[in-house]
């Protein structure tokens, strides 16, 4: 009994899930001049028209280059930090560690406007730059969370083997502690690539009309019009996460929620 | 501690200085801003104004409302439904395909996971027509610019995160638990009762948390399916930045919602903190 | 008395593969049975069933006389130590404990009661408030029985309880949970893959293999008359010696060094068993004994005995000696094993 309805209440969360997805990928595909779901006939004409559209084509490349560039730099200050911070017993450590994962739980409105405020006062205000260290900030608490739990107490001595056997303290990043959070480092980055990928809250405050996310764009489009184009952009997004996704759980496997073995 | 010091320096140094530049300042540049005036007297002006003002007090009212039933509806689908993908599913290619599932809608943008309900929930949307197809209602309902579909907006959004949460804990019970509740006599819903939820409720506490923070402070979903009817906290201090340019008063709403949602984060975590004897 | 457990023609499959295979056992009130066998050699699958934790395939378990065998696990009125304990980590040492007694519907104050008198039984007096995370592995051991005895179950599973333990410790807790297995009168059915363990601590040992029951029986008389050849390797040290069938009938072992009379052997593959402490080497022939010439391979000292490898045409044989018997023995030396035939079991398997 129980069991049944438990059941019907997860069928129904999953139609739920699933329901906008393919709403958006379906209207996407009609070749009516206005939203239309189940799609009247099959076109790919609303997204040859996305792709003809030079401010799409630039906002795509803008996130892309956004996302990555956010990923490179979030790695590179997230390793050091964590490293410091699972191998050191320091001073502020805690307060560290805490600093530098409260941007996870601070509502991103709040930053943003924090970040334009304070752009205005040093001159970092609507450009490449001040977009960049916003999603730095936010992005970092994933690679550090990804991070951390891999470096743990038995890897502590592997890295005391490898320095035992003569081995530099960048010998031994490279060729032990590296190979051995190299999982983790790949997930936290991608989830970094994409919490920087989808942002909206922060990136508005600092965008204009010639530098523009994807998201802020369609953001910007969808309070005004609605058209088959906001769907074919919302679809390729769709399409590009589901491929990340399947291609994730390929790689590092995204089975999270199986049962111990019993 | 001088042989600690210096390598705590070189991993540190550039990551410290990157949060105290672009996170902490411009935090504090906020918090200063909200205690002075436009021409940088000292004030408590704008928390006053906050405190007086009953359209505020109105806004704070709907937004916790909206995160609180966010909350609650979130629960009540996700823990069914993290307990179905955790211990009913056994094939394992379907659970894999839920949790893609589960997972697409993060990965995807809150601005078109709000535009696909925008389309759904419309006069003439999927849900309107499914209704009366139905024979539910008689005419379309209107769900834009409603709390409710505020709601189905928010909850869709955040149910992945406390399904996450609650599954990844209810994963984690040790079978041996279970297996020892049954020797001593204790029947299934008696196990649930007193050793699986139990062990679940960090989990759950956790998930809820975080949705309960995500909803409160949420901006997207809320401005696109309110139709500019309903108004959150996160507008407010959005048009202050965007279209009034009043900062300072920007600001004293900011650090409102900051400390309100801290706030709430804390107590929250004393109360799912683990038992200590 | 009617037996406590009665398993008869228990069968359990996984997947096609054979767990269990025709298992019988009958238990006694009180007794102490200890099931023992290599891992995978079904005796915690065998356990698992008798819990309730699994359906066998075929049989019947009977507890007291009554068929328990499609009984879920919280129906059966017997209680089991687990192996890595599962204390739940949620609640204190007293709410464990008191768990059993909460779940048959005793009020809460009678409950905390039994709890505490149980964990005095077991020595843990004054530790009910704390979490069992902050209790050492054999104070944890502890709790874990004072919960599984709490409701004075008629029976009690004990899961390889000890294998925790460091060995200090272990010799310690056995002891212990002889004197209150002896002071409850319940019967214990414990599973260890240790074979000294089983013999200091059961009244029966069941020996299994490969699904089946080997043999059952009192520790010693299983060291003195294996039944097949894996009990005779399994308990203690044992020399294994190939052997021939003679167109006679009569058996030719060591390359014919050794004959035994054409005898109501057992019938296929058949090994001699010869324990090394039934062979005397001598520099000289012992009388009334049979005497093989061998050479010392090697002498390796244990403490309060030694083990003399001999070499014997192309097999060894192993010896165990007092040391005072090994004076002007070195290796190399050319000597004679001296053995009574009667020591000599023919048992099934193949050596």
């Amino acid at each position: 009994m129980v069991s049944a309805l438990v059941r019907i209440v997860s069928f129904a969360a999953l139609a739920y899930l699933a329901l906008p997805l393919v709403v958006l990928v379906g209207a996407s595909l009609t070749t009516t001049s206005f939203l239309a779901f189940p799609p009247q006939g099959l076109t790919l004409a609303w997204y040859g028209k996305m792709l003809g559209d030079p401010s799409y084509v630039s906002a795509f490349l803008i996130s892309t280059l956004l996302a990555v560039a956010a990923t490179i730099v979030a790695v590179l200050l997230a390793v050091p930090a964590a490293i410091a911070i699972a191998r050191y017993r320091f001073t502020g450590r805690g307060l560290l560690s805490e600093t530098l994962m409260s941007p996870l739980i601070l509502p991103h409105v709040v930053l943003g406007a924090a970040l334009l405020q304070y752009g205005s006062a040093i001159g970092l205000v609507r450009s490449f730059p001040a977009l960049l260290v916003g999603h730095v900030v936010i992005i970092m608490p994933f690679v550090l969370r990804a991070v951390l739990p891999q470096l743990s107490e038995d890897q502590r001595s592997l890295e005391e083997a490898s320095a035992d056997l003569g081995a530099r303290p960048l010998t031994t990043f490279f060729l032990v502690t590296l190979p051995q959070i190299r999982s983790g480092l790949v997930s936290g980055a991608i989830f970094a690539f994409i919490a920087s990928w989808i942002n909206v809250e922060l990136s508005i405050f600092n965008t204009t009309a010639e530098l523009t996310t994807i998201p802020v764009k369609l953001f910007n489009y969808v309070q005004y019009t609605i058209d088959p184009t906001i769907a074919a952009v919302s679809g390729l997004t769709i399409i590009v996460a589901a491929v990340v996704i399947v291609l994730l759980d390929l790689t590092i496997g995204l089975d999270v929620l199986s049962e111990r073995r019993r | 501690m001088s042989g600690t010091l210096r390598p705590v320096l070189l991993l540190c140094a550039l990551p410290a200085a990157f949060f105290v530049a672009f996170f902490l300042a411009p935090m504090a540049v906020v918090l200063i801003a909200s205690l002075t005036t436009a021409a940088g007297q000292p004030t408590f002006a704008h928390y006053l104004r906050i405190l007086a003002d009953t359209y505020h007090w109105d806004v704070l009212w709907v937004t916790f409302r909206i995160g609180a039933l966010t909350t609650l509806v979130c629960v009540l689908i996700g823990y069914p439904l993290a307990w179905y993908l955790v211990r009913i599913v056994k094939w394992r290619p379907w659970r894999r395909f839920c949790v893609i599932l589960l997972v697409v809608p993060l990965f995807t943008s809150n601005i078109v996971r709000s535009f696909g309900w925008m389309v759904l929930l419309g006069r003439n949307g999927l849900v309107n027509d499914g209704l009366i197809g139905l024979g539910l209602i008689e005419r379309p309902m209107r769900f834009l610019g409603t709390e409710l579909g505020i709601l189905i907006g928010l909850v869709y959004i955040l149910l992945p995160f406390i399904v996450l949460a609650v599954g990844n804990a209810l994963a984690k019970v040790d079978p041996a638990l279970e297996h020892a509740s049954a020797d001593l006599g204790a029947t299934p819903a008696g196990t649930f009762r007193t050793i699986i939820f139990p062990l679940s409720l960090p989990g759950l506490m956790a998930g809820a948390v975080m949705v309960f923070m995500l909803a409160v402070s949420a901006y997207v979903t809320p401005a696109l399916l309110s139709g500019g009817r309903i108004t959150v906290f996160s507008m407010l201090i959005f048009q202050q930045y965007s279209s009034v340019f009043d900062f300072n008063y920007g600001g004293a709403l900011s650090i409102t919602m900051l400390v309100l949602t801290l706030a709430l984060v804390a107590i929250a975590g004393r109360l799912s903190e683990p038992r200590r004897a | 008395m009617s037996p406590i457990l009665a398993i008869d023609g228990l069968s359990k499959h996984f997947g096609g593969q054979p767990a269990l295979t025709a298992i019988e056992l009958s238990v006694e009130q009180g007794e102490f049975i200890a099931l023992l066998g290599p891992s995978g050699c079904g005796k915690t699958t065998l356990l698992r069933c008798i819990a309730g934790f699994l359906t066998p395939e075929a049989g019947t378990i009977r507890l007291a006389g009554e068929d328990v065998t499609r009984l879920p696990p919280y129906r059966r009125p017997l209680n089991t130590v687990f192996q890595n304990y599962a204390l739940f980590p949620h609640m204190s040492v007293a709410e464990n404990v008191a768990y059993g007694p909460r779940r048959q519907g005793v009020a809460k104050d009678e409950a905390t009661k039994r709890a505490a008198e149980a964990l005095e039984l077991v020595g843990l007096a004054g530790f009910g408030e704390r979490l069992p995370a902050q209790l050492s592995g054999g104070q944890q051991q502890r709790v874990a029985l004072a919960r599984a005895i709490v409701n004075r179950p008629q029976l009690l599973l004990l899961d390889e309880p000890l294998s925790a333990l460091d060995l200090k410790l272990r010799k310690k807790v056995q002891s212990e949970l002889k004197q209150i297995q002896h002071r409850l009168g319940i019967a214990f059915l414990f599973v260890t893959h240790d074979q000294e363990e089983a013999m200091t601590m059961a009244d029966r040992i069941v020996l299994m293999n490969r699904g089946r029951i080997e043999q059952i029986g009192r520790g010693q008389d299983i060291y003195a008359r294996p039944a097949t050849r894996f009990a005779a390797d399994f308990i203690g040290d044992a020399n294994l010696l190939a052997v021939n069938r003679r167109s006679d009938g009569s058996f030719s072992l060591l390359d014919g060094a050794i004959t035994l009379p054409a005898a109501d052997a057992p019938q296929g593959e058949l090994t001699g068993v010869l324990r090394p402490e039934d062979i005397l080497v001598t520099a000289e022939p012992v009388a009334e004994r049979l005497a093989l010439p061998v050479i010392v391979s090697d002498v390796v000292h244990v403490g309060s005995h030694a083990s003399v490898a001999l070499t014997v045409g192309g097999s060894t044989l192993t010896a165990r000696l007092a040391p005072s018997a090994l004076a002007g023995l070195s290796v190399g030396q050319a000597a004679f094993a001296n053995i009574r035939l009667s020591d000599l079991r023919l048992v099934p398997g193949d050596a």
